[in-house]
């Protein structure tokens, strides 16, 4: 086959790799705020994250709760009923947290050149303890 | 899973392959398009059902089953539509709980839709029996108030599953018939709690019903 067939065919398929990785790369910028809840007691534990419950824990394993970048996730957590104990928390978890932004300067030419700042979230854990119960 | 998923593609194909066996001199393959209801209990088998750590209580014990189902039946062979829900019961749970100073109210079940394989190795009237295998999607979900708080089971897991048992049908008349079906179900991974444990859900529903046959 020769070069002038090939070549059109090779730079086609180099577009596609190239907008393949362009949406991976838009789609990976999505951001994220990330919490871990890990049990330190001794007994069974409910976790629910804002609104989002997650059952059963047992002592010494952890929950990840992952959503969408927020500054702050709402955290209850209290023993698992039927325990013959009883303890609750509630905490308000702060987690990093940036605003999607647009910053602008003028260049050399006097016009505006503007580039877009995401939104960032971050991460934050928390070892639940059974004096945070009490 | 996947070896699951083997398991039965290769039952399917033993149940298409199956050579045609006469259990009896004057079998009747006639052919007919039914919808049934049925009625009956569900009973759940397996590690899924017992409590995360209350030793010797079931989280959920059996109760009533009701399904719907249509299906089309060709000389040996019928394909069917099958949807159905079973109700779970909590109480020892809930009664466990209270011993120990809780007070919870908990409710679960199990909803399923899916698609059944007949074969009727007894095709004489006025009696049917089948083999039925099924590909379902199942659909568990619970939930507890517990104190100030309300949540739903949240390790219940929508998900795929089979269903393999017996279908035997006894006609009234050309249009009516009664049935009863024994199939036991299993739902992969129909239990995942968030610390990683996993469970398949499984069980045996027992039901009786009517069938209209057109």
């Amino acid at each position: 086959m020769s070069l002038k067939v090939t070549f059109p065919k090779f730079f086609l398929l180099l577009l596609f790799l190239l907008f393949l990785n362009i949406v991976v790369v838009s789609l990976g910028n999505d951001a994220k705020s990330t919490l871990t809840v890990v049990n330190k007691t001794n007994h069974y534990l409910h976790v629910i994250v804002d609104n989002e419950p997650y059952l059963y824990v047992s002592p010494e394993k952890s929950i990840t709760h992952t959503t969408e970048a927020k500054p702050t996730l709402m955290v209850n957590v209290f023993y698992s009923p039927g325990q013959g104990i009883t303890g609750s928390a509630v905490d308000t978890i702060e987690v990093y947290y940036r605003e999607a932004s647009t910053s602008c300067s003028c260049n050399e030419e006097g016009t505006d050149e503007c580039v877009y700042n995401p939104a960032a979230g971050g991460s934050a854990r928390w070892e639940v303890t059974p004096e945070d119960l009490n | 899973m996947i070896r699951k998923i083997r398991h039965f593609k290769t039952i399917i194909l033993f149940l298409i392959l199956f050579p045609e066996i006469a259990f009896s001199q004057n079998s009747d393959q006639y052919t007919f398009f039914s919808l049934g209801f049925d009625g009956g209990y569900f009973f759940p088998v397996g590690h899924w059902k017992t409590h995360r750590y209350a030793a010797g209580v079931d989280q959920f014990q059996g109760d009533f089953k009701i399904g719907l189902e249509l299906e089309t039946k060709i000389t040996r062979i019928g394909i069917g539509i099958i949807a159905g829900y079973s109700r779970l019961d909590l109480s020892q749970w809930e009664e466990y709980a209270q011993r120990r100073g809780d007070i919870i109210s908990a409710s679960a079940n199990i909803y399923d839709l899916g698609l059944l394989f007949k074969y009727y190795f007894i095709a004489q009237k006025p009696s049917l029996a089948s083999i039925d295998l099924g590909f379902n999607y199942f659909f568990p979900q619970g939930h507890e108030t517990f104190s100030a708080y309300s949540y739903d089971y949240s390790f219940f897991n929508s998900n795929f599953g089979f269903m393999i048992g017996i279908g035997v049908k006894h006609l009234l008349s050309d249009n009516l018939a009664l049935s009863l079906n024994i199939r036991g179900m299993l739902s992969i991974e129909g239990v995942k709690y968030p610390d990683g444990l996993t469970y398949d859900i499984m069980g045996l529903p027992i039901t009786i019903g009517i069938r209209y046959i057109f």
